[in-house]
């Protein structure tokens, strides 16, 4: 479950998140909608710890975001988390299979040959497969 | 107030680069990959700027000792030059040049969409993916270079000395060897160790540090650059201090 509790933020005087506070139970669906510029994607990375806050917390599975020293427990949240940024953030330098496999390669002893297996299943879900060699453009 | 906390950020970010966990199995091929982009990647302009210097010390200092000095003194002369200042130093303004300003681009372009959030998101430590590879490759690569930079200057030195200034090969050898000690290889290699270090931080420090677009990218890309050079400068003075004076 996520909980964000009284939160708040500025930019110098530009008051994006004013006491912000809402449940995200699990398996519920939430969509924040909003024109641009009022703190949709502020309030998304703030959950996940990418921003800090002037106030309040993100509870994340009773693990605090915002209030803990470190960062070994906002690696452990963010491996429970998706999380797609507007501009993709695809890392350009690495081709499609890689860029699948980053995590695989940095969070599992998978062999070399498991991950291929692994990321050929994903791209063949995703209609992608035979694309796995080409870079992003 | 504002170079003290320059040179602390500048600081606690190598060390926050350095004194994490390495995770050698996933970052090893990233270093392979480092060392590739800058130990292949300069070597090429860096034996051309080995030639030049060989020559180049060569004519100027013969220009200044032929007549005055026995003929063997031309290769004791060139052959401190180039191991104890000349070598290192060059080579690593050539690698500042070359590799600070490609780190601080490509990083800074990645802060700028969003791919070192990215990293952060997948519960990867940005430091240890970006930073550790780039200084770790760079302090394994600039020492050899500076070695076959230093070999490349005094072999067409000993060419243009055998050529040009009829300094036969077993002389300029001869000078080169009688009064070679080791302390100036090795002082002029440990040298690079420190530059390499100021090299990579600059290059990924600027990079991380990007907040902008485009504009700021280039900037970073050239600060990286002058602030790698400057520090080798300063760092080159304080290192021949504790070792040659």
């Amino acid at each position: 479950m996520i909980e964000v509790k009284n939160v708040s933020k500025r930019f110098d005087n530009l008051v994006v998140l004013d006491d912000v506070s809402f449940q995200v139970k699990e398996a519920q669906l939430v969509v924040i909608l909003g024109p641009s510029g009022t703190g949709k994607t502020v309030l998304l990375k703030s959950i996940i710890g990418l921003q800090g806050l002037d106030q309040g917390d993100v509870i994340f599975d009773g693990v605090s975001v915002h209030n803990n020293k470190g960062n070994h427990h906002l690696y452990d949240i963010r491996r429970k988390i998706g999380f797609v940024f507007q501009g993709t953030a695809l890392f350009d330098s690495l081709n499609v299979c890689d860029n699948i496999a980053l995590p695989l390669i940095e969070h599992t002893k998978f062999k070399n040959n498991e991950i291929r297996d692994r990321v050929c299943e994903i791209l063949s879900i995703i209609g992608l497969t035979g694309k796995a060699g080409r870079i992003f453009s | 107030m504002n170079l003290f906390s320059s040179v602390a950020n500048f600081s606690s970010f190598f060390l926050r680069s350095i004194f994490i966990s390495w995770k050698l199995r996933t970052t090893w091929p990233r270093i392979l990959q480092q060392i590739y982009a800058i130990g292949i990647g300069s070597l090429p302009i860096i034996i051309v700027m080995s030639v030049f210097t060989g020559l180049v010390t060569t004519v100027q200092t013969s220009y200044q000792l032929i007549g005055f000095v026995p003929r063997y003194l031309i290769g004791t002369t060139i052959g401190r030059m180039v191991l104890i200042e000349l070598g290192p130093i060059l080579t690593a303004l050539m690698v500042s040049g070359r590799c600070a300003s490609s780190m601080a681009a490509e990083i800074g372009t990645m802060r700028v969409t969003e791919q070192i959030d990215a990293l952060e998101t997948m519960a990867i430590d940005p430091y240890r993916f970006l930073s550790l590879p780039r200084i770790i490759a760079t302090v394994l690569v600039l020492p050899v270079l500076t070695a076959i930079s230093e070999t490349v200057s005094l072999l067409c030195s000993a060419f243009y000395s055998n050529q040009f200034l009829n300094i036969p090969y077993s002389l300029f050898n001869y000078g080169l060897t009688h009064y070679f000690r080791m302390e100036d290889l090795f002082g002029g290699l440990i040298k690079t160790v420190f530059f390499a270090v100021v090299i990579a931080n600059a290059g990924c420090y600027f990079g991380f540090n990007v907040r902008g677009g485009a504009r700021e990218v280039g900037r970073a890309a050239t600060y990286a650059v002058v602030t790698a050079s400057i520090l080798i400068l300063i760092l080159d003075f304080v290192v021949a201090l504790v070792i040659f004076g």
